[in-house]
């Protein structure tokens, strides 16, 4: 049986620059969480960009739940239902936070169950709710980051990728936010996800698996168990203790 | 002796003023498709006001063939599929290109096009001037005779502009059009179709632009040739009411097209020109985003 999402040996990048190079990696079944940690330009973005349809790599094979994804759109990408939160967010900043939400389940997918995503979002971040009436631009950060996953989430996914969600978020923000990402992934418990994080502790605690992104190049993978238990990894790559 | 000029300018002034709204609702209808085009596809329509003449002309060929209505209908039928052709075929190469490039681009293939469609229309149908004449002819009202025709234009320009507010504010196509132009990647993760967005988006300008045309004939007189004036007023408009705002779009046409008027009619039409430039470029100094612009 095939693994639920395969990208082998991608090779991507910009214009004449390369960003990655030969990166493969391996989501086995539906509800795992991946963690994808590494410095400042490893290459973790351009990874996103890749699976997410905005960026066309120049070799190499993305294949999800069996279907290859390389030529699908990134718009047909959501309707198969993988759902991206760029690091950028992108909203529509003169849009009320209900239009984004709207447009957020625009595919058949997500307007299928909209009544009952918008009913979760609104749980998930109440905060939303009481600000639904106000435009997407007057948000502070950490809303518009709520309002970004809350977007994606609208269009009913199966696989959720999120790009540094922890972002110019304050710390106390960063908590908040990570304690609604807990609540989702115990409800989503089907809920795929791909996350991008710089702060190694908290990608280590929220996902079950962890590649790390080095130069373009994945240098390292595994449980994050394992990660958390190698006293050489402790050292270079969470620091302190 | 100096008074009665005076007089009898104030007299006619009511008249003067509806024909200025009438005359700048007809010019919002093309501007608003240009500022649209703009903000979704970043293209500057140089031939946009052509699509009004594509209306007129064939519809004037039509009528006697097939009556006014039909014909009318079938000429603004024809402009929203010109906007689909200009988009999928002849703008294809500018597509191919991002940023500036394609600014630039779109805009000398748009003036090609214009000098084709006016080359073509002026030299095929030289005579064919599209003027429609309602049997009723004046209406009173405050005491004043207004032409009907004029009042029949606006009130239907005012009805499609408050139509695709409310298709822009209301539906859900209408918001994935708005969310294209105010952020293309965040519209692409939503599942948008942006080349869907923008095909709807050159149909409705050609739409509306042919529409401009109908309601030129109805107001005044329209020809081959009158094209390349309303492109030149409506990008004008354009500007002023704030190159994405399709509201300030609308509320500039009001403003330019009454000014335009009075000063036509008070100093004559080259003054009037000139008048309205300088009305442009105050606006813009003052509020260099346009009326109700914003910002980026």
């Amino acid at each position: 049986m095939s693994a639920y999402l395969t990208i082998s040996r991608l090779n991507a990048g910009y214009g004449e620059v390369q960003v990655l190079w030969d990166v493969s990696l391996d989501v086995p079944q539906s509800g795992v969480k991946v963690g994808i940690i590494g410095p400042n330009g490893a290459g973790k973005t351009t990874l996103m960009k890749c699976v997410a349809g905005l960026l066309q790599p120049k070799s190499g094979k993305l294949v999800f739940n069996g279907r290859e994804l390389n030529r699908v759109p990134a718009d047909k990408r959501v309707e198969m239902g993988i759902a991206y939160v760029p690091a950028e967010k992108e909203l529509f900043p003169k849009m009320t936070v209900n239009e984004v939400l709207e447009l957020g389940a625009y595919t058949k997918r997500g307007r299928n169950k909209i009544d009952e995503n918008l009913e979760f979002v609104f749980h998930l971040f109440p905060r939303l709710k009481e600000r639904r009436l106000q435009k997407a631009g007057t948000l502070s950060g950490g809303e518009q980051q709520m309002l970004a996953i809350g977007r994606a989430l609208m269009s009913s996914p199966e696989l959720l990728l999120l790009d540094e969600p922890s972002t110019g978020l304050a710390p106390l923000l960063v908590k908040e936010l990570f304690k609604s990402l807990d609540k989702l992934r115990q409800v989503g418990s089907g809920l795929t996800m791909l996350l991008v994080e710089q702060r190694v502790p908290l990608a280590l605690s929220f996902c079950d698996q962890i590649y790390v992104l080095e130069g373009g190049r994945v240098v390292l993978s595994g449980q994050s168990q394992d990660f958390l238990n190698d006293p050489r990894i402790r050292a270079s790559y969470i620091g302190g203790a | 002796m100096v008074s009665a000029p005076l007089e009898s300018i104030l007299a006619q002034l009511p008249v003067v003023v509806v024909d200025g709204i009438t005359f700048g609702l007809q010019l919002a209808l093309i501007a608003v498709g240009i500022t649209m085009i703009f903000g979704q596809a970043h293209i500057l329509n140089i031939s946009h006001g052509e699509f009004a003449v594509i209306a007129s002309v064939s519809a004037a060929l039509l009528i006697p063939s097939i009556g006014v209505v039909p014909a009318v209908l079938a000429g603004v039928a024809l402009a929203t599929v010109f906007g689909a052709f200009a988009y999928k075929v002849i703008l294809l190469p500018a597509f191919r290109m991002s940023g500036e490039q394609r600014i630039l681009l779109g805009l000398f293939i748009t003036l090609g096009l214009y000098l084709l469609l006016h080359g073509f229309f002026t030299n095929q149908f030289p005579t064919t001037y599209l003027s429609l004449r309602p049997e009723v002819q004046t209406v009173v009202f405050l005491g004043q005779p207004f032409r009907f025709s004029p009042l029949l234009a606006a009130g239907a320009s005012l009805g499609l502009l408050a139509l695709l507010a409310v298709f822009l504010k209301f539906t859900l196509m209408g918001k994935a059009i708005r969310a294209v132009s105010q952020n293309e990647l965040g519209a692409q993760i939503s599942g948008l179709s942006v080349d869907k967005m923008r095909l709807t988006t050159f149909m409705i300008g050609g739409a509306l632009a042919g529409s401009a045309g109908i309601m030129r004939g109805l107001a005044a007189t329209i020809g081959p040739e009158s094209g390349i004036e309303m492109t030149v007023l409506a990008l004008l408009i354009s500007v002023v009411g704030g190159v994405r705002s399709v509201p300030g779009t609308v509320v500039a046409g009001l403003l330019l097209g009454v000014v335009y008027m009075v000063a036509s009619f008070i100093v004559g039409t080259y003054m009037a020109v000139v008048i309205m430039l300088v009305a442009t470029i105050l606006t813009l100094l003052v509020r260099p985003q346009g009326i109700l612009g914003e910002r980026d």
